[in-house]
């Protein structure tokens, strides 16, 4: 089918728009994900986002709403017991994960046949995606650019070290547990565009790429979301011309981003010298 | 005993738990406005514990420390962190983080300004001034990974110094620097003492690092003071031997205090 055939149906135009916003708000989460080092807050909280929408179906209840509740809880609980446990994040995530996954799945195995909706929220479902999902995820995109702005210098200071933000008199803490509250409610809202097993792809791919560009945090924000739609929109774009799962042509779009920015990266050969670029 | 007002810190009696642990115990010491302080012992000895203890990432007590004049617990964090400029030790950094000189050092601005305020032109003349001072005007722009150990030790200076503070502390400076970059970065830590009057404290497990500055030294030993007070008169050999538990000579070149191990050669 052609594109401009696509472009009538209202699924395709939602779809292309959650793709947009998706890959914008993705993208812009995984810059603090990459920078920070914490890869596995993205699988952790798509599965925690997961397991609360999952629940939430099974009692009756809206999943958005129990997958948001869920993903903000553990996002809430990743920062203090990192702080206290004095762990890597990464292993309070790790545990997290482990152990959202394992819910998530029991309750899929607990509902009853057929478990299309349960389903979806792991492959997602974009083509079925309604304008008030699409508004949602607007409205989520924007909050997160408009922290990103108001909080820029903060955010960059607890990216770079947490401890140096602390001694400058940076209120750390609460810096930190907003970025991990942002990449919760991130996720959750886009939960239904790649589904919670590749939303990882989209957060951490176009991140990772524009890392190999830049040397200049604003930059890496930007080039991010540019590489984060181009891997969405083609995806989608790919998956309704050729039939395909949109999910996977998402991911297969966003790795082959990276893997052409890493052949291709400056700051690769550079090693790290020369003027910030 | 009530602190003076020209007191920067005041410790009375003061112990400091880390978990189960006591890391210190009983000190007792006074750091006046305009002095600059060399707090050494061997590893493990407190000395990192205590700083970070007058900066409240630690609690302290029971027995007292005053800050400014102020008892810690009463100090709103932030707003204390304000004040110092600290250097920690062994400031491990991601070499391939989207980060320039420049803006390391306008961290310092983005503590002073308080969330939600941008950066003004202000902090931004403060910013260049401060690496216009240690020379790293021609720097500033390059990304913080490609400076070398020398030049990122100096930007954090300068990224300490943007913070106009009161008072400065550098944790084990020199670490990771070769010879001559340690002594580059002492003398100029010296120079703004000398040249600002800034209240100054080292810590170190190295003292020959210890610039002819530093006038006055605390000596810790497990945890506890094992002297305080001019530094000539501190640091002897009989002293140092006690200090690090086995005999040293202790040489003064150029207002450096050099020490020798007695049982090599």
């Amino acid at each position: 089918m052609e594109l401009a055939d696509l472009w009538q149906f209202a699924f395709f135009r939602n779809a292309l728009a959650a793709s947009l916003l998706c890959g914008v708000s993705c993208s812009m989460i995984g810059v603090f994900i990459v920078c920070m080092g914490i890869p596995f807050i993205g699988v952790a909280m798509s599965h925690a986002a997961m397991a609360g929408a999952v629940f939430a179906l099974l009692a009756g209840f809206d999943p958005l709403a129990g997958g948001f509740t869920v993903a903000i809880a553990c996002s809430l609980v990743v920062g203090p017991l990192t702080d206290r446990s004095r762990m890597n994040p990464n292993i309070s995530l790790g545990i997290l994960f482990s152990l959202m996954m394992g819910l998530a799945f029991m309750g899929i195995g607990l509902a009853p046949e057929p478990k299309n909706e349960m389903m979806g929220l792991i492959w997602g479902n974009i083509l079925l995606l309604s304008a008030g999902d699409v508004l949602r995820m607007a409205v989520v995109t924007a909050v997160t650019l408009a922290l990103v702005a108001l909080l820029y210098k903060e955010f960059k200071a607890v990216m770079f070290s947490r401890p140096l933000a602390a001694a400058v008199g940076i209120r750390d803490k609460l810096v930190y547990y907003l970025l991990l509250v942002l990449c919760g409610a991130t996720v959750t809202v886009n939960l239904d565009t790649v589904g919670g097993l590749m939303l990882f792809s989209l957060i951490v791919n176009p991140a990772a790429a524009a890392w190999q560009f830049t040397y200049r945090l604003s930059r890496m924000f930007l080039l991010s979301a540019v590489f984060g739609v181009a891997s969405a929109a083609s995806g989608i774009v790919l998956s309704s011309v050729f039939d395909l799962p949109s999910g996977a042509c998402v991911v297969i779009s966003s790795s082959a981003v990276f893997g052409f920015a890493l052949a291709i990266s400056p700051k690769r050969r550079q090693k790290g010298h020369g003027s910030a670029a | 005993m009530t602190s003076l007002p020209d007191q920067v810190i005041t410790t009375r009696s003061l112990r400091v738990r880390l978990r189960e642990a006591t890391i210190l115990s009983g000190i007792d010491l006074a750091i006046g406005r305009g002095e600059f302080w060399g707090i050494a012992g061997p590893n493990g000895s407190g000395k990192t514990t205590l700083v970070r203890a007058v900066l409240g990432f630690l609690p302290a007590g029971p027995g007292e420390l005053e800050v400014f004049g102020r008892r810690i617990e009463d100090w709103p964090l932030t707003g204390l962190r304000r004040r110092i400029g600290y250097l920690p030790q062994n400031l491990s950094i991601d070499e391939g983080f989207p980060i320039s000189a420049r803006e390391v050092i306008l961290m310092a601005r983005a503590g002073r300004r308080g969330l939600f305020q941008r950066l003004t032109a202000e902090d931004r003349e403060v910013a260049e001034n401060c690496a216009r001072e240690l020379g790293l005007l021609p720097l500033l722009d390059r990304p913080l990974g490609s400076l070398s150990g020398g030049e990122r030790q100096l930007t954090q200076l300068a990224r300490a110094l943007a913070q106009q503070p009161e008072l400065l502390i550098l944790d084990e400076p020199t670490n990771n620097l070769d010879p001559r970059a340690a002594a580059g970065f002492m003398t100029t830590v010296g120079r703004l003492h000398r040249d600002k009057g800034l209240t100054v404290i080292v810590i170190t497990h190295e003292i020959p690092i210890l610039p002819p500055e530093c006038a006055k030294v605390a000596l810790l030993r497990e945890g506890r003071l094992a002297g305080a007070g001019a530094a000539g008169e501190l640091l002897t050999s009989k002293t140092l031997s006690g200090l690090y538990g086995y005999p040293v000579d202790v040489e003064v070149r150029a207002g450096r205090h050099y020490l020798f191990n007695r049982t090599i050669g």
